[in-house]
């Protein structure tokens, strides 16, 4: 996969992730770790949302240690997301049908 | 790497990528942030790095996703060679400042710092006083032979990066930092004696406090190297009081204060992880060819040509993705150098102007 690709659909994960729950950086750098996504490249593509207005910022106490800086969706990132995951399934799709043997000559 | 040193990497390596302060001082927050809930969950500090990243990567793929943004080629940098050139010629022609007319070549570096897209205007004015305080060093040593002591403008260059800090004794650091020379310069015009030079001394201690003495290795202030930059400093003024003294060589003497920063340039991190930086040097270098060549050879009228070697070891040094030397972007530098060293040298000004003629030549070759 090259790495454009993979840029983006790290983009999309980290968008579905803080859609389910808002999350800090190191929630997400966690998470991401399954997707062996190298962390140097996390942080930068959160800021990156962040500046586009598709992520907001907001600092929040917790039970144990230090207060937190979690990362929460906007509405202009809700909707970036929903476009992003309809092109995801729409070219899941696309190349399902081709793998499967599917197409219509 | 602790909480500590993981923040001061950071800091140094997005200092270094020309990140604004403000966005600087976001890019801590977050990280502290996170270094506390990393630390929270039991991750060692050796072990940060592994968890959250390196700092160098994480701002060279920041200075990637956000390069569109920064990136933005003014028409006026890139059209500053040829206004320098043709207004080189308008004071010279016009007014014969040949002598001093050069300086408007320093308006190509400038014009880079002035157009990039600082909102900070101290920033901007950190960057832009080295040629400020040269050019007025270079008009009052030129005009009025005055060298000494206008050599103490050049302390309002790391004056400037005093209050170009988060510091909350910045102000204090500043006042104290130019007490010191207000003092000499003071003692100097109007209550003259012989130790009035240890005014300047005062410099010190906010300079101590203010980090302007620091020595980083990969990103990280380096306290070995920081104690031979110290001892480097107090030798250096030893020298130039006993023998500025003595001999009464001020000028040129003052020139051996330009290792100061040829040594922290040389021995920073940068020199440890790639190769040296000589464009950050070449201004020092200039000037010492400069005053060398137009003091021992009486060759003032042409000697300033070493400073073009400031612009032009900026765009060798910048040579895009495929590598190759922009001729075209060189070819006024070239233009002007032998106009000159053929005018000068051959007495040949009648002919030496066609030299000029490779700058059109160069761009249609180039296309």
């Amino acid at each position: 996969m090259n790495s454009q690709m993979k840029k983006g659909i790290v983009e999309l994960c980290i968008m579905k992730l803080i859609e389910i729950k808002k999350s800090s950086t190191f929630e997400i750098l966690n998470k991401m770790r399954a997707l062996e996504v190298n962390e140097n490249t996390i942080y930068p593509i959160l800021r990156r949302l962040n500046n586009e207005g598709y992520l907001r910022q907001e600092k929040g106490n917790n039970d144990i240690g230090a207060p937190r800086k979690y990362y929460d969706l906007t509405d202009k990132g809700r909707s970036e997301l929903s476009n992003q995951i309809d092109d995801w399934f729409g070219f899941i799709n696309s190349v399902n049908e081709i793998l499967k043997g599917d197409i219509n000559e | 790497m602790n909480k500590l040193e993981y923040l001061e990497k950071l800091e140094y390596y997005l200092k270094e990528k020309y990140f604004e302060r403000d966005e600087i001082d976001e890019i801590l927050e977050d990280y502290s942030f996170t270094i506390d809930e990393a630390l929270d969950n039991n991750i060692s500090e050796e072990a940060l790095e592994e968890h959250l990243g390196n700092p160098k990567e994480i701002v060279n793929n920041m200075r990637k996703v956000m390069v569109i943004k920064r990136v933005k080629k003014n028409k006026f940098v890139a059209l500053s060679p040829f206004i320098s050139v043709i207004l080189f010629f308008i004071l010279g022609f016009g007014f014969d400042y040949w002598e001093y007319g050069w300086l408007v070549f320093l308006l190509i570096p400038m014009s880079g710092i002035l157009s990039s897209r600082k909102h900070r205007k101290l920033t901007i004015l950190v960057e832009i006083m080295p040629f400020i305080s040269l050019s007025i060093f270079l008009t009052f040593g030129l005009i009025y032979d005055v060298w000494h002591p206008t050599w103490i403008i050049f302390l309002l260059i790391p004056a400037t990066s005093i209050i170009d800090t988060k510091d909350r004794y910045k102000w204090l650091s500043f006042a104290i930092f130019i007490i010191g020379p207000l003092l000499y310069l003071s003692s100097y015009f109007y209550f003259p004696f012989d130790y009035n030079w240890f005014f300047l001394l005062l410099m010190i201690f906010p300079a101590i406090y203010s980090g302007l003495i620091s020595i980083r290795i990969n990103g990280v202030r380096n306290r070995k190297y920081e104690i031979i930059y110290g001892c480097l400093l107090a030798l250096l003024a030893f020298i130039f009081v006993v023998f500025g003294s003595i001999y009464g060589i001020w000028h040129p003497l003052w020139l051996i204060f330009l290792l100061i920063p040829v040594f922290a340039i040389v021995f920073s991190s940068k020199t440890f992880n790639e190769k040296l930086n000589i464009v950050a040097l070449s201004p020092f270098i200039a000037v010492v060819l400069f005053v060398l060549v137009g003091e021992f050879f009486s060759a003032y009228q042409w000697s300033w040509l070493f400073f073009l070697l400031i612009p032009v070891s900026g765009i060798l040094s910048h040579r895009g993705k495929n590598k190759k030397i922009s001729w075209v972007a060189l070819s006024p530098f070239i233009a002007v150098t032998m106009f000159f060293l053929a005018g000068e040298l051959l007495n040949g000004y009648q002919w030496s102007w066609l030299f000029f003629l490779l700058i059109p030549m160069t761009a249609i070759i180039s296309d």
